[in-house]
């Protein structure tokens, strides 16, 4: 068994780790040092889950009884509307990629810094700008349209919508600069001896993910430019009053959103990777499998879209293309669980927040992912589109996914990042917080869609109350489950244990650095002798 | 300093990776675009399913000559700043200097006569969306081809804005010298760009001049 | 003059012709094959501008891939949303 020939000073002077060098809050705002730009959209978009989740817990208190309950039916609609798009925009899609791929990326790559430093700046400004329309949005009062803004309410709606499109739109362009980086970079810096079958796979997961992010984004961007200029100037390119047609509007916005989903999911995927070879001390089941099914869902997931169209007014032929093409792509990812499965069996088990978040993410992802094969049969989803099946669904992949893994990737690289432990116990008791909050809030809601109760809606039958009143005190679960975590987190920057260079005992390139690393992450510049995932197997 | 150490960013292990980097980076810009505009052009392919009749009336109702004008325009200017690029790999920094000058200023006239078009339209009544009133060709499906008729030359135009105001930056660069025959990497990229913004009305074109 | 610069001259003539062909054409009522044929015009024009003037045949492959690939989708969104267009059997819109 070879040894890594990463040549770095284990053991250095205090002081001059990327946190510290170089000095000043001054240059904090103008770095282009990409671990810097990491943590900064590590904070960025915590905030943002904070946000999201406010409007969530309003929401769900909105629904604890019929008719009103704090709010009225126009406030309801807003709600749900700045959860879906705070979630989804400021959070969601950037969440993994912008900040654990940018702390990452180059140091798994043996690469001193991404390709295009001074780019990776200016998707930190362009990022703050579209946060700020956005906002500006919210503070006008928001919109009413749902996160999907259909035309030809989003044209007529009162509300602010004009600035929220335009804030996703520039947040859009952010995110299209950082897939440029990370797509070059994966190409162009790999350290001498990193073939791409040497790659950690988070790496083949940000690499694919901004792969999806650099082709689809800009279809979302002319959705929504769309969409404000028909709010603002009243331009009717899908008004059936001058002759447009809305469902052409779903086109362009679900050949994103589908994507999207992935863009979500796949760097999901590759911390559930890293988490399972370091918790288990094993290779991954197979390696190649994982490679595969990363660039098959990739690249078949932008063949789905219309899966969300079946009852929009798609032609049938439509309808039967997507059905078919929908069921596919959920092949790949069951290929990856049966693969993290088998890794994890006959593994050297260590148990910590990471797997233990990382067995709540096979878990929750295994039930998402078969309700959406289930929603993937048109047959099936005439019934069940627009109800809370399709709300549980998609919470259970989203949430009980990727923040799931979201929260696996902060407890796992949190040592890395800030050179501290977080108190392993708290912890423990916070991701069973979580799970338990989760199963609260979400399971009513496959029941609630299965009995017929509709998404978006503000009032409902007194039979329908039990449920919602199980989902809402669920959702105070896991949100206390989230605020704990947040606080022993933020405690633990300062207060917690000093960690040392590799305290998972992972092979995986990143943990041959300093925690936290140095500002250049290598003195020399590396030589890859071995792949990533080089646990020797004991005998006996 | 030589003249790689002048250029050659830190992270890069030499010269040659780095350049290749910018040129993927380009690629992959202009891929992002190709999808920009890409969206539009399945919103006009749809719509003209859709409205056939209306959309083959309604062509004839543009500028052909102005139109055509302007195509000619912009493939004599894709041909002057491709041939700057050569004069920069040649060493010859002024006349690269000259040409790309030249393309911008083809740029600008392509601009003239697009707001010549825009005006005529206007006096006509025909306008984007809920403000159409063009007497003559009152059907939805003419409303719908006006309206796309603007977004997709309009967002045409800005890519032309933005591509001019490249072509002065880089004449400006050129004729200051910061280029040398082994490095003028972001006169190639820039050409890029605006070769991109040429094909882009290549079909712009036909969709809204010739195809009645 | 070089090998390249001559390239580029001979592809602006072509260029130009090519679109002087396109323009004589539409002035030919000659549907149903007006629109294949135009738009096979364009694709030439098209393939020429990046070939020659964007040297995409000098180009790495995985720039090339990239490009090629964003054509690929885009041809996808439209092909689908066309066809759903044409094939849906009860009409979406009012006639016109």
């Amino acid at each position: 068994m070879s040894t890594v020939e990463v040549v770095v000073p284990l053991s250095r002077p205090a002081g001059d780790s990327y946190l510290e060098v170089p000095r000043g809050f001054r240059s904090w705002l103008v770095t282009t040092d990409h671990k810097r730009i990491g943590v900064i959209f590590l904070f960025a978009t915590s905030a943002a889950l904070v946000l999201g989740g406010v409007f969530a817990l309003l929401l769900r208190a909105e629904l604890l009884t019929p008719g009103r309950t704090i709010v009225g039916p126009l406030a309801y609609n807003r709600f749900f509307t700045l959860h879906g798009v705070i979630m989804v925009w400021l959070f969601m899609i950037p969440s993994i990629p912008s900040a654990f791929g940018n702390f990452l990326l180059p140091i798994m790559l043996g690469a001193k810094d991404v390709a295009f430093p001074r780019l990776n700046r200016a998707s930190v400004y362009v990022y703050a700008a579209g946060a700020v329309i956005v906002l500006s949005g919210l503070v006008l009062g928001g919109a009413d349209t749902g996160w999907t803004f259909y035309p030809p309410y989003s044209g007529r709606t009162p509300t602010s919508v004009a600035p929220i499109a335009l804030g996703v739109f520039v947040l859009g362009i952010s995110t299209i600069m950082t897939a440029i980086n990370f797509i070059v970079t994966t190409h162009t810096l790999r350290a001498e001896g990193m073939g791409w079958m040497r790659m950690p796979l988070f790496v083949w997961t940000i690499y694919a993910t901004s792969i999806i992010q650099l082709l689809a984004t800009p279809v979302l961007g002319m959705a929504l430019l769309l969409v404000a200029l028909d709010h603002a100037f009243r331009l009717g390119v899908f008004d059936p009053t001058v002759g447009g047609d809305p469902i052409l509007y779903q086109h362009l916005f679900w050949f994103y959103s589908h994507p999207a989903v992935y863009i979500m999911i796949l760097p999901a995927m590759g911390v559930v990777s890293e988490v399972v070879c370091t918790f288990a001390r094993k290779n991954p089941f197979s390696y190649t499998a994982i490679v595969v099914a990363t660039l098959g869902i990739a690249f078949v997931g932008f063949l789905t879209w219309g899966h969300h169209m079946f009852v929009a007014g798609m032609s049938e032929l439509d309808v039967g293309i997507f059905g078919a093409l929908s069921m596919f792509v959920a092949i790949f990812s069951a290929i990856k669980v049966f693969t993290w499965v088998g890794t994890l069996y006959r593994g050297s088990i260590s148990l910590d927040a990471p797997l233990l978040y990382l067995y709540e993410f096979l878990f929750l992802f295994g039930v998402g992912g078969m309700s959406g094969v289930a929603l993937a049969s048109p047959s099936l989803d005439v019934h069940w589109h627009d109800t809370y099946f399709v709300v549980a669904h998609f919470h259970f992949v989203m949430v009980g996914g990727t923040i799931t893994a979201w929260l696996a990737a902060l407890h796992y690289w949190f040592p890395k990042m800030f050179g501290r432990h977080y108190p392993q116990r708290v912890a423990a008791l916070g991701t069973l917080l979580v799970f338990m909050g989760f199963l609260g809030t979400f399971v009513p809601q496959f029941l609630l869609g299965n009995a017929g109760m509709p998404r978006r809606y503000y009032d409902y039958p007194p039979e329908y109350q039990a449920l919602h009143v199980l989902s809402t005190m669920g959702s105070w679960a896991l949100g206390g489950g989230l605020l704990l975590t947040a606080v022993y987190l933020v405690a633990a920057l300062r207060g917690g244990r000093r960690a040392g260079t590799n305290p998972w005992g992972s092979r995986s390139f990143e943990w041959d650095t300093p925690s936290p690393p140095p500002q250049h992450n290598f003195t020399e510049q590396p030589v890859i002798a071995r792949g990533p995932y080089d646990y020797a197997r004991e005998e006996g | 300093m030589t003249e790689t150490e002048t250029h050659l960013q830190a992270h890069f292990a030499d010269l040659a990776k780095q350049t290749h980097a910018a040129r993927f980076g380009m690629w992959t810009f202009l891929g992002s675009e190709v999808l920009f505009f890409g969206s539009l052009f399945a919103l006009y392919a749809s719509y003209r399913a859709e409205y056939g009749d209306a959309f083959s009336r309604a062509v004839r109702h543009t500028d052909l000559l102005l139109g055509s004008a302007n195509t000619a325009i912009l493939i004599t200017a894709s041909f002057l700043v491709a041939l700057a690029v050569g004069e920069l790999r040649a060493g010859s920094d002024r006349r690269a200097a000259a040409l790309l000058l030249a393309g911008a200023a083809l740029g600008v006239a392509f601009m003239a006569l697009k707001g010549i078009e825009y005006a005529h339209h206007f006096r006509d009544g025909i306008y984007p969306g809920v403000h159409y009133r063009y007497a003559a060709l009152p059907e939805e499906g003419a409303k719908i081809f006006f309206t796309l008729y603007y977004l997709m030359t309009g967002l045409h135009a800005l890519h032309v804005v933005g591509g001019i105001v490249l072509l002065l930056a880089l004449a400006w660069m050129a004729r200051r010298g910061r280029f040398t025959a082994r490095w003028h990497t972001p006169a190639e990229l820039g050409g890029l760009y605006w070769h991109l913004v040429d094909v882009v009305w290549i079909f712009l074109w036909p969709a809204f001049y010739l195809l009645h | 003059m070089t090998r390249e610069a001559r390239r580029v001259w001979i592809t602006w003539i072509v260029l130009l012709l090519l679109a002087g062909l396109t323009f004589a054409l539409s002035f030919i009522p000659s549907d149903p094959f007006a629109t294949p044929v135009a738009l096979g015009i364009a694709m030439v024009k098209a393939v020429l501008v990046v070939a020659v003037f964007m040297e995409f045949l000098d180009a790495r492959a995985t720039p090339r891939l990239a490009f090629v690939v964003s054509l690929l989708l885009a041809a996808i969104l439209t092909t689908l949303a066309t066809v759903d267009v044409l094939t849906r059997r009860v009409p979406a819109l009012p006639p016109g």
